[in-house]
C-alpha cells in the first residue's frame, strides 16, 4: 500500500495497517524529484516533484495521469534509466542500478522498441538469454509465451514486419520470460486490439492472482479501474489522489439497482415506496434497459470469424496464460476474489462474448491452486461480500491481503516505511526467490 | 512425390546423425587422400640443380689471389633450398584442407540442401560465360559466391560457439545476426567480396609474377583492411548509438545486463565479425596467391621449370621467392654519424656566424636551428651516399645486427640502386664489391635507376655481427707498380636513401602471412573498442568521425611524427600561433599514442616480404591491447553515468 503526505483525506483504519505490517515493500520512493535540464543546465521541467511513493508485495498498483504527468519518467527511475535529481528510490531493498536485482524485474516499456532484424523467436531467445535461463526452460517458455499472445504462426516473421499491436505482444512477452516478481507496464494496453487488451488484463490479474506486483502505468482509466487494487493520480509530478478503486470511485449519493426486465408498472411501483420510505426526498431519478458492451459485441464477431477458420496474417487470438507462469503458488484469497468477479461479469454476458480459452486461462479452469468447486461458491461469494461490507481483509492466513481489498488507503509514509525498504537486503530477496522456486 | 516432398525429405535425410557421419567420413578421407597425393606425389625441384651444385669448385681465386668462397654456389644452394621448399603441390593440399573443413561443417550444421544449391548455381554462371566476352564477369560471380558461402558457414560455426546463455555472448550474437541483416554491414561485406573476387581480374598477365603476386598481395589485403576498418567503425558505432536512439536500449539495461557486459558484448561482436571476414578475406588471397606462385615466371616453361636447361631458377622466381614470396629480416646501413654529433652543432654555429656577417641581427630560434640542423645533416647524408670517380672513389657501408644470420648461417641478400646521369637505361656502371676480410666479387655491370640484388656469404660476417662493405665506384685493376689501381666510371653516382640494404630470410611467408593478418585483426579489435567507446557518449555521425579519425591518425602517425617538425608552431609570420600550437601537441601527442600502431606496418611488409616477427607481434598486441583496455574502462565509466532515457543524438 502507498501513501503520501500531500493527500491529507487518506485515512488509515486498523485493519489495514495491520495488514500492512504484513507485507513487504518492493518500490520506495522517498522526496524523489527529477529535473530535466536544457544544454546550459538551466531547469527545463520538473518532471517528477518530491514524490513519496511505496508499492508493497502482492499489489497491483495503479499509476494515473494525463500525458506528461510523470508516469514514465516515475517508472523510468525506478528500472534505473533515469536518475533522480534529488530523493532516492528503492527496489527490492537495492539501488535501481543493481544488476542482480533486475532478475525478478519485467518491463514494458510505453511503446515496443524491439530489435526489427529479429524474429518473435529470437527475440524471445535473446531476452531469455539476458536472464541467463538455460535452453531448455528458455525454449518452453517462448513456446508458452508465443501461445499466450497470439504469436505462434508469426514467429519466424522479423518483428519489423508486425503491426504494432503484435509488437505490443511480444514486447509483453519479453517482460514475462523471466517469471518476474516485479512486472512494470507501461501503457500496456496501447496498440492493442481489444481482444489483447482484455487479455492483458485477464493476465494482469492472474499475476496479480499469484502473488506478483505490478506497475500499471496508464491514461486509459478504465483499463487501471478494471485491475488494479491501488492507484495513484499524478499531476505535475505529484501525487493528487491516492486509494483503492472502491475507495476512489465510490458514490455515496446514488444506488443502483439491477433486475430483470420491468414494465412501467412495477417501476412506477417501486417509486412509490422510495418515495414514501424517504418521504418524497429521493426516487428513481433514471431508467434505462442496459445494451450489450462494445467490447463484448467485437469479441463476438472475432470468435465467430475464428471459428469459420477465416485467414489472418495478424495476431491470433491468444491461447491460456502461459504456464510458467501460472504453475506456482497462487494467493489464494485474491485467487478466489478474482474468480468470483470473474464469473460475475460472465454469467449476465452472452455465452459468446467471452473466448472459452481466456476463460480457462483467467480462472475457470485454473482449479489446481485452489478454487472453489460450484458447491463452494456460493460461500466464497459470501465470504468475500462480508470482507467488502466490513471492511476487513479477507485474509485467511493472516498472511497476506486480498485483492480488491475494501477501503484500503494507504498508511502515511514515514521514514521508518522507507527504512523498512533499506533494510530488505539481499539476503530477504534472494529468499524470496528461492522460495518461489 | 512432388519436389516439394522430395526436398523435405532430403532435408530431413541430411538432418540425420547417420548421414552427417557417413559424409564426413567420405569428405575426410578423400581429403586425406589428396592432400597426401599433392604433398607426396610432387617431384622435387630440378635435379640439374643439384648436379650443378655438385660440380662447381667449393672455392675461387679472387683478384688479390686469395682464396674465397665460390659466391655461386652459395646462389645455388639458396635457390635448391628454395625450391624444395616450395613445392606445388602446396597449393593443391591447402585448397583441399580448407574445402573440406567447410564441407563438413556445412555438413554438421544442416545445410547439406542450401549450399550444394548455390555451389551448383556458381557452377552453371562460371559455365554459362564460359568463352563470352562475359567470362570475366562470371568468374566475380563465382568468386563473391564461395566468398559468401564460406563466410555464412564461419558465421555459422561463431554463432553456434555464442550460444551460451549469458550476457555478453547473447549481445554478441546479436551483433552478428545484426551484421548481415541490416544493410549499413551488408553494403561492406559485399563490397568487400565483390573486390576480392575483381581484383584478380585486375592483374596484368604481361607483367612479371614477382610483381603480379607483391601487386595482389600489397592491394588485396590492403583493401581487406581498409573495407573491415570501414565496416568496424561504421558498424561498431551504430549498433550501438543505433540501439540508444531507438531506445531498444531500455529493455535490455533493465535485465540484468552490466554495463561493462553490454559493452565487452558489443565489442565482441564486432571483433567476431572482422574476425569472420579476415578470415574468408586471409583464405582467398593465401590461395589465389599459391595459385599464382604455381604460374610459370618469367623464362619459364611452366611453375619452377626454366625455359633454358641447367638455368635453375629464372630471375623472376628467384627475386619472386628470395623478396616477396618470403619473411626476410631487412637492415640498412649505420650511418658513421648522428645529428646530435657535436660536429653539427659547430657547423650550424659556423653556417649562422657566416650569415650575421650579411646579417647581423640574426638569430634563429629554436624551431629554425632545428630546421638548419637537419639541412646539414641532409646534406652530410647525400655526400655520405654520394661516391665520386676522383677524389672518393668508394665508401665504406656498415650493416650492424647480422648475429642471427652469421649464428644460422644463411645466405644474405644485397639489394642496391644507384642514381647517375638521369639514369638513361642505356648507360651502365661497373660497380666493384669489396669486404674487410679482403674479398673482392668480381665486378657488377650495373644499370641505373632500379634495383639489383645479389647474394652474398654469411662468412663476410664479422666477428660484431657486422658485414662492411666498400662499394667501388669502378673495377679495380693491376697497376704497374705491382699494386691495384682502380679504373672509374665516368661520373660521381649517387645511391639514394632507400637504395640500399641487406636482408635474410628467416623463414617462408607462409607464418608470416598468418601474422600479418592476426596484427590486421588486432588492428581491428582496437578500432572496434574506439568505436565503441565513442558510441557511449556520442551519436552515430559523432562517433564515426570521432573512431575515424582516430584511426587514420593512427594509420598516419608516422607520416604525422615526421612532418609535424616542418608544419611548426608559428605562422607564416614567423609567430607563434596558438592555433597551431594547440595542433601541434595535439596532433604530436595522438600520433605518439599511435606509434606502434603504426610501426607494425602489417600490409607493406607483408608485399615486401618482410619478417613480422612473433616479438613484434606480442608487442604490437601489448600496446594495442593496453590501449583498448584503457578506451574500455574510459567507455564503461561513461556508460554507467549515462541516463539512457535520455539521447540528445535523435
Amino acid at each position: 500500500m502507498s501513501t503520501t503526505t500531500h493527500n491529507p483525506s487518506t485515512h488509515l483504519s486498523s485493519s489495514v495497517e495491520q495488514s500492512l505490517s504484513d507485507r513487504k515493500p518492493v518500490v520506495g520512493c522517498q522526496q524523489l524529484s527529477k529535473v530535466f535540464k536544457d544544454f546550459w543546465m538551466r531547469d527545463r521541467a520538473r518532471a517528477v516533484d518530491k514524490l513519496d511513493l511505496v508499492i508493497y508485495e502482492h499489489e497491483v498498483f495503479g499509476l494515473l495521469g494525463p500525458n506528461g504527468s510523470g508516469k514514465s519518467t516515475i517508472i523510468k527511475l525506478i528500472l534505473g534509466l533515469l536518475k533522480p535529481t534529488s530523493g532516492r528510490v528503492v527496489v527490492f531493498g537495492k539501488s535501481p542500478t543493481d544488476v542482480a536485482m533486475k532478475h525478478r524485474i519485467g518491463y514494458l516499456p510505453e511503446e515496443s522498441y524491439l530489435y526489427p532484424f529479429l524474429n518473435a523467436r529470437e527475440t524471445l531467445d535473446y531476452y531469455g538469454k539476458l536472464f541467463g535461463l538455460d535452453s531448455k526452460t528458455r525454449h518452453k517458455r517462448i513456446d508458452e509465451l508465443l501461445e499466450m499472445v497470439g504469436l505462434e504462426h508469426a514467429q519466424f516473421r522479423p518483428v519489423r514486419e508486425y503491426s504494432k499491436g503484435m509488437q505490443r505482444r511480444i514486447g509483453i512477452a519479453q517482460a514475462l520470460i523471466n517469471d518476474p516478481d516485479l512486472l512494470i507496464l507501461d501503457e500496456p494496453t496501447t496498440g492493442l486490439d481489444p481482444i489483447g487488451t482484455r487479455q492483458v488484463k485477464d493476465l494482469i490479474l492472474e499475476l496479480g492472482r499469484r502473488g506478483k506486483t505490478i506497475i500499471l502505468s496508464s491514461h486509459l482509466l478504465s483499463d487501471v479501474e478494471d485491475v488494479v487494487d491501488r492507484m495513484a493520480i499524478l499531476y505535475g509530478g505529484k501525487i493528487r489522489g491516492e486509494g483503492t478503486c472502491e475507495n476512489l470511485l465510490e458514490s455515496k449519493e446514488r444506488t443502483l439497482i439491477e433486475a430483470d426486465e420491468l414494465d412501467e408498472q412495477t417501476i412506477a411501483e417501486i417509486d412509490e415506496v422510495i418515495r414514501r420510505r424517504t418521504g418524497g426526498e429521493k426516487s428513481i431519478r433514471h431508467v434505462s434497459a442496459p445494451r450489450q458492451r462494445l467490447e463484448e459485441l467485437f469479441l463476438g464477431v472475432v470468435q465467430r470469424a475464428q471459428e469459420d477458420k477465416a485467414v489472418t496474417s495478424g495476431a491470433m487470438q491468444g491461447g491460456m496464460t502461459a504456464a510458467f507462469l501460472r504453475a506456482e503458488e497462487v494467493v489464494q484469497e485474491g485467487h478466489d476474489l478474482i474468480e468470483s468477479l470473474l464469473k460475475d461479469q460472465a454469467a449476465p454476458a452472452d455465452a459468446s462474448a467471452t473466448n472459452p480459452e481466456q476463460m480457462q486461462g483467467s480462472g475457470a479452469e485454473d482449479v489446481g491452486a485452489g478454487s472453489g468447486s460450484a458447491e463452494q461458491q456460493p460461500r466464497e461469494n459470501e465470504q468475500l461480500i462480508d470482507a467488502l461490507v466490513n471492511n476487513t481483509s479477507t485474509t485467511q492466513d493472516g498472511s497476506k491481503p486480498s485483492k480488491k481489498d475494501a477501503d484500503t488507503p494507504a498508511p502515511d509514509v514515514d521514514l521508518g516505511v522507507i527504512g523498512s525498504l533499506l533494510d530488505d537486503d539481499a539476503e530477504d530477496a534472494s529468499d524470496d526467490k528461492e522460495s518461489k522456486q | 512425390m512432388s519436389a516439394r516432398q522430395l526436398i523435405v525429405k532430403l532435408d530431413n535425410l541430411q538432418r540425420g546423425k547417420l548421414f552427417k557421419v557417413i559424409v564426413s567420413s567420405v569428405i575426410a578421407i578423400v581429403a586425406a587422400l589428396l592432400i597426401g597425393y599433392a604433398l607426396v606425389g610432387t617431384p622435387d625441384a630440378d635435379p640439374s640443380i643439384i648436379k650443378t651444385i655438385n660440380e662447381l669448385p667449393k672455392t675461387v681465386t679472387n683478384f688479390a689471389g686469395d682464396e674465397i668462397e665460390n659466391p655461386q654456389l652459395a646462389q645455388l644452394q639458396q635457390i635448391q633450398r628454395l625450391l624444395n621448399n616450395a613445392k606445388p603441390g602446396v597449393l593443391l593440399a591447402s585448397a583441399t584442407g580448407a574445402i573440406s573443413i567447410m564441407l563438413i561443417l556445412v555438413v554438421w550444421m544442416g545445410l547439406g540442401i542450401i549450399y550444394p544449391l548455390m555451389t551448383g548455381i556458381a557452377v552453371g554462371v562460371f559455365a554459362l560465360c564460359w568463352g563470352t566476352p562475359a567470362q570475366i564477369y562470371g568468374s566475380i560471380a563465382v568468386g563473391m559466391i564461395i566468398l559468401t558461402l564460406s563466410f555464412m558457414v564461419l558465421l555459422r560455426v561463431v554463432s553456434l560457439a555464442l550460444s551460451y546463455s549469458h550476457p555478453i555472448c547473447a549481445i554478441a550474437r546479436n551483433v552478428l545476426a545484426e551484421a548481415i541483416r541490416m544493410k549499413i554491414s551488408l553494403v561492406f561485406i559485399v563490397m568487400l567480396f565483390f573486390v576480392l573476387a575483381a581484383l584478380p581480374m585486375l592483374l596484368n598477365d604481361e607483367q612479371s609474377l614477382r610483381y603480379r603476386v607483391q601487386n595482389f598481395l600489397q592491394y588485396a589485403s590492403g583493401f581487406t583492411f581498409m573495407f573491415i576498418a570501414l565496416l568496424v567503425v561504421f558498424f561498431g558505432a551504430a549498433t550501438v548509438t543505433y540501439e540508444q536512439r531507438e531506445k531498444v536500449i531500455w529493455q535490455t539495461m533493465t535485465k540484468p545486463v552490466a554495463a561493462w557486459h553490454y559493452l565487452l558484448g558489443k565489442w565482441l561482436g564486432v571483433v567476431t565479425l572482422s574476425a569472420i571476414l579476415l578470415t574468408v578475406s586471409a583464405t582467398g588471397v593465401f590461395l589465389f596467391t599459391e595459385y599464382l606462385r604455381n604460374q610459370p615466371a618469367v623464362g619459364e616453361l611452366k611453375a619452377y621449370q626454366p625455359k633454358e636447361s641447367g638455368a635453375g631458377i629464372t630471375e623472376d622466381r628467384l627475386i619472386l621467392e628470395t623478396q616477396v614470396l618470403t619473411s626476410r629480416v631487412s637492415l640498412v646501413p649505420t650511418l658513421p654519424f648522428s645529428i646530435n654529433d657535436p660536429s653539427f652543432d659547430a657547423a650550424l654555429d659556423a653556417q649562422i656566424e657566416r650569415e650575421r656577417q650579411s646579417n647581423p641581427g640574426y638569430t634563429p630560434d629554436p624551431q629554425e636551428r632545428a630546421a638548419l640542423k637537419g639541412k646539414l645533416f641532409q646534406d652530410e647524408m647525400a655526400q655520405y651516399l654520394s661516391i665520386d670517380p676522383v677524389a672518393e672513389k668508394y665508401e665504406e657501408f656498415v650493416f650492424d645486427g647480422l648475429y642471427e644470420a652469421k649464428r644460422l648461417n644463411l645466405p644474405l641478400t644485397l639489394r642496391y640502386k644507384i642514381n647517375a646521369e638521369g639514369n638513361r637505361p642505356d648507360i651502365f656502371y661497373i660497380l666493384t664489391f669489396a669486404f674487410d676480410d679482403g674479398t673482392v666479387l668480381p665486378p657488377r655491370r650495373t644499370g641505373l635507376g632500379f634495383s639489383h640484388t645479389m647474394t652474398i656469404s654469411p662468412e663476410f660476417i664479422n666477428d660484431n655481427g657486422q658485414i662492411r662493405i666498400q662499394i667501388i665506384n669502378g673495377q679495380l685493376r693491376a697497376s704497374a707498380d705491382g699494386n691495384f689501381d682502380v679504373q672509374t666510371n665516368i661520373n660521381t653516382f649517387t645511391i639514394p636513401p632507400d637504395g640500399l640494404g641487406i636482408s635474410y630470410s628467416v623463414g617462408g611467408y607462409r607464418a608470416n602471412f598468418l601474422r600479418v593478418f592476426f596484427v590486421l585483426w588486432v588492428k581491428l579489435a582496437m578500432l572496434a573498442m574506439l568505436a565503441v567507446w565513442a558510441s557511449t557518449f556520442a551519436s552515430f555521425p559523432v562517433a564515426c568521425l570521432m573512431a575515424g579519425g582516430l584511426f587514420f591518425i593512427g594509420q598516419s602517425s608516422g607520416f604525422v611524427q615526421e612532418a609535424l617538425p616542418g608544419w611548426g608552431k608559428t605562422n607564416v609570420s614567423g609567430e607563434v600561433s596558438l592555433y597551431r600550437t594547440i595542433i601541434y601537441y595535439f596532433a604530436d601527442w595522438i600520433s605518439s599514442i599511435f606509434t606502434v600502431y603504426n610501426e607494425l606496418q602489417p600490409t607493406k611488409r607483408l608485399a615486401d616480404g618482410q619478417l613480422l616477427s612473433w616479438s613484434s607481434v606480442s608487442r604490437g598486441i601489448i600496446a594495442l591491447g593496453s590501449i583498448s583496455f584503457l578506451f574500455y574502462l574510459a567507455a564503461v565509466y561513461i556508460f554507467r553515468r549515462r541516463q539512457l532515457a535520455i539521447y540528445s543524438g535523435q
